[in-house]
């Protein structure tokens, strides 16, 4: 199971970290039922994620991140999350003197406070897990909170937002790996990225984001999460013992190179905009994108319907001739086709050329 | 698991059972090469009993992961309000995981 290792470790408080586990109060929910979104805030396609907080309900910071849909445990260590433990009791040693660095990393006025309240969820699920009937069927998921907000726009006819389509980017968007098992330091600066280009170096630790302490991958996600573009992010990084203040500029669509194929969520999309079909890249070509499986049943199907089959490439969406990410045609079609709508598709299969209608759902 | 664990890791992340059976049928689907009705026949074959274990196990995950939790004294289970009270009791800050088990 994704995540299970990690989750073992933490559960049954590892030596690793059980000295700093017994200075705080634990709390495990295993449920999305009744969820209070007005206070969790966080990357719903995650299995395991983690909140640091006080009795006025105040947000030290997050941890966990993902990034792979078969390695689950990739952005995350033990290491890392002593690190982070560590560095939401010294956030809560300084509070309330900290009360203002801490204000970005606040939770943001939602639509919805709990998933029920999505059209999609309404009375599908008891606030509580039917322990004494069926529990696994009577548990809400997170990733269906995304999927749900999602279906809001798309039921409205509404674009779905950039946020809600890639949401909770990873550094790499913007150039920065980090490592894992420290909260936020950085091991490779991609180059020409806008990290980049704002002066950020490996070896740099990002110590302030947005004007809030960062004390995990997760918390540098958090700041991306809510940055719409363009913007400007000022960022104070530790390089070899002093602070260098830098800013990140984060031109208009920065995070629309986020790969969102690993997501949970990404099925739904993929049968809202593809009818069921899943894109990957061509491996020879690099450019045009291989129909890598069709669905077989029900709205998954809609594409094997319309006529695609396995290892078509696809190159042209709607007479959009660029290269493209699946994650790229999802935005593509998504914000400007509504259900219903039919978008021509052009594939090429062995030696020939063919064109292909897809209806949107 | 046995035949229709062709992608693990994806049907497991499938949390919603429609999907799951979905997702199941079609794996399976994909590996046989046999006429329609003979890959439907043994559809059913593969995959109920599969499904039927998988949620069995599902159920076992969340009932099991209450049990081991609770019985190890050291987590407040699915208990926000009572976490919030210990913590303004203690004067402790909260560590709230968030968790998908089945």
């Amino acid at each position: 199971m994704a995540c299970a290792a990690f989750d073992g470790q933490v559960v049954r408080h590892d030596t690793r970290i059980e000295d700093l586990l017994k200075k705080f109060v634990c709390v495990r929910l295993v449920q999305a039922n009744d969820l209070d979104l007005t206070l969790f805030q966080f990357d719903f396609d995650l299995t395991f994620a983690v909140f640091f907080l006080n009795a006025d309900r105040t947000i030290y910071g997050r941890f966990g991140s993902r990034s792979d849909q078969k390695n689950a445990e990739k952005e995350i260590s033990l290491e890392g999350f002593r690190k982070a433990l560590t560095g939401a009791l010294e956030l809560d040693k300084g509070y309330p003197k900290n009360k203002g660095i801490l204000a970005g990393k606040q939770p943001l006025p939602v639509t919805m406070k709990r998933p029920e309240e999505y059209a999609s969820l309404a009375g599908k699920y008891k606030p509580t897990i039917d322990y004494e009937g069926k529990p696994a069927a009577s548990c809400m998921h997170c990733h269906q909170v995304r999927e749900a907000e999602r279906l809001s726009y798309r039921e409205a006819n509404k674009p779905i937002p950039d946020q809600a389509l890639y949401p909770w980017p990873m550094p790499t968007v913007i150039g920065l790996t980090l490592d894992p098992k420290e909260k936020a330091k950085i091991t490779e600066v991609a180059a020409g990225s806008v990290a980049a280009q704002a002066g950020f170096q490996a070896g740099d630790e990002i110590a302030m984001l947005n004007r809030q302490p960062i004390i995990s991958t997760a918390d540098v996600q958090w700041v991306l999460h809510n940055a719409t573009g363009p913007t400007k992010l000022d960022a104070a990084v530790l390089r070899g013992g002093k602070s260098v203040n830098l800013q990140l500029a984060l031109p208009n669509d920065w995070r629309v190179k986020s790969d969102i194929a690993w997501r949970a969520t990404t099925w739904d999309l993929r049968r809202m905009a593809l009818g069921g079909l899943v894109l990957k890249q061509d491996p020879a070509t690099n450019m045009a994108l291989r129909v890598d499986y069709v669905g077989q049943y029900g709205e998954h199907a809609m594409g094997k319907r319309a006529g695609f089959k396995k290892d078509d490439l696809i190159v042209k969406v709607d007479n959009e001739t660029r290269p493209m990410m699946e994650s790229e045609v999802f935005r593509l079609l998504l914000q400007s086709k509504s259900k219903g709508d039919k978008v021509p598709f052009t594939v090429v299969r062995g030696d020939e050329k063919v064109e292909l209608t897809l209806p949107m759902q | 698991m046995g035949f229709c664990t062709v992608r693990p890791l994806i049907a497991e992340e499938m949390s919603n059972w429609t999907e799951r059976i979905i997702r199941k049928s079609e794996y399976c689907l994909l590996r046989l090469r046999r006429p329609a009705m003979t890959r439907i026949g043994l559809l059913l074959l593969l995959t109920l009993p599969s499904i039927a274990l998988g949620a069995e196990s599902r159920d076992s995950k969340v009932i099991n992961d209450r049990a081991d939790v609770l019985s190890a004294g050291r987590w407040t289970y699915n208990d926000l309000p009572k976490g919030f009270a210990e913590a303004k009791r203690t004067g402790k800050p909260l560590l709230v995981v968030l968790r998908c088990v089945p």
